[in-house]
């Protein structure tokens, strides 16, 4: 709270309230599909087997990098036309995430703060949003 | 740099919903928010 019964978000005392709410609520949604989320995986690895994707089996949709193990199976065969068809972006991805942790590992090493150069996350933001908009418009067959 | 109240480990909520919306269409990148510097909760706003 600061002067007469403003508060650092600029408003009345209830909005306030109205966002600590909201901000304890989105923590407790996070935590929740978080732990939902590791408890999905223990449950299909439990059976020898990988999770499918969590948000396919909820929506029935694609996400951005469904299909990237089936694509970069299909580069190691040299079949880069399914590859293509399965994940697009699958190279790009693998190039991001080398990318993450190479410079991840260097800062590290460093010691430095933790960050991701701007170009690496908007690339994961670009990369990220045009697979998913391929994936969506994609045949249903490859996803 | 580093922005916004903590709402969620360090995250400000900008960084926790991008968390959540990762963690729902792919997971394994859901570490991401926490090394983008927008996303980061400024340890200075109370």
């Amino acid at each position: 709270m600061s002067l007469a019964g403003q508060n650092d978000i600029g408003g009345p005392p209830w909005l306030e309230t109205l966002d600590r709410s909201w901000r304890k609520s989105l923590a407790l949604f996070a935590t929740a599909l978080f732990v939902v989320y590791v408890g999905w995986n223990v449950f299909w690895l439990a059976q020898g087997r990988l999770a499918p994707s969590l948000f396919l089996t909820i929506t029935g949709l694609p996400c951005a990098t469904t299909g990237c193990t089936r694509s970069l199976m299909a580069w190691s065969r040299g079949d880069w036309l399914a590859a293509l068809r399965y994940n697009p972006l699958s190279l790009a991805f693998v190039g991001l995430l080398l990318a993450s942790w190479s410079q991840m590992a260097w800062q590290v090493v460093r010691r430095k703060r933790l960050r991701l150069h701007p170009v690496v996350a908007w690339g994961w933001g670009v990369s990220l949003t045009a697979g998913w908009i391929y994936k969506l418009l994609s045949d249903p067959a490859y996803w | 740099m580093p922005q916004g109240k903590e709402v969620f480990l360090g995250l400000n909520q900008t960084g926790l919903i991008v968390f959540i919306v990762l963690l729902l269409v792919c997971a394994p990148l859901c570490w991401i928010p926490w090394l983008i510097d927008a996303m980061k909760a400024d340890p200075n706003v109370k």
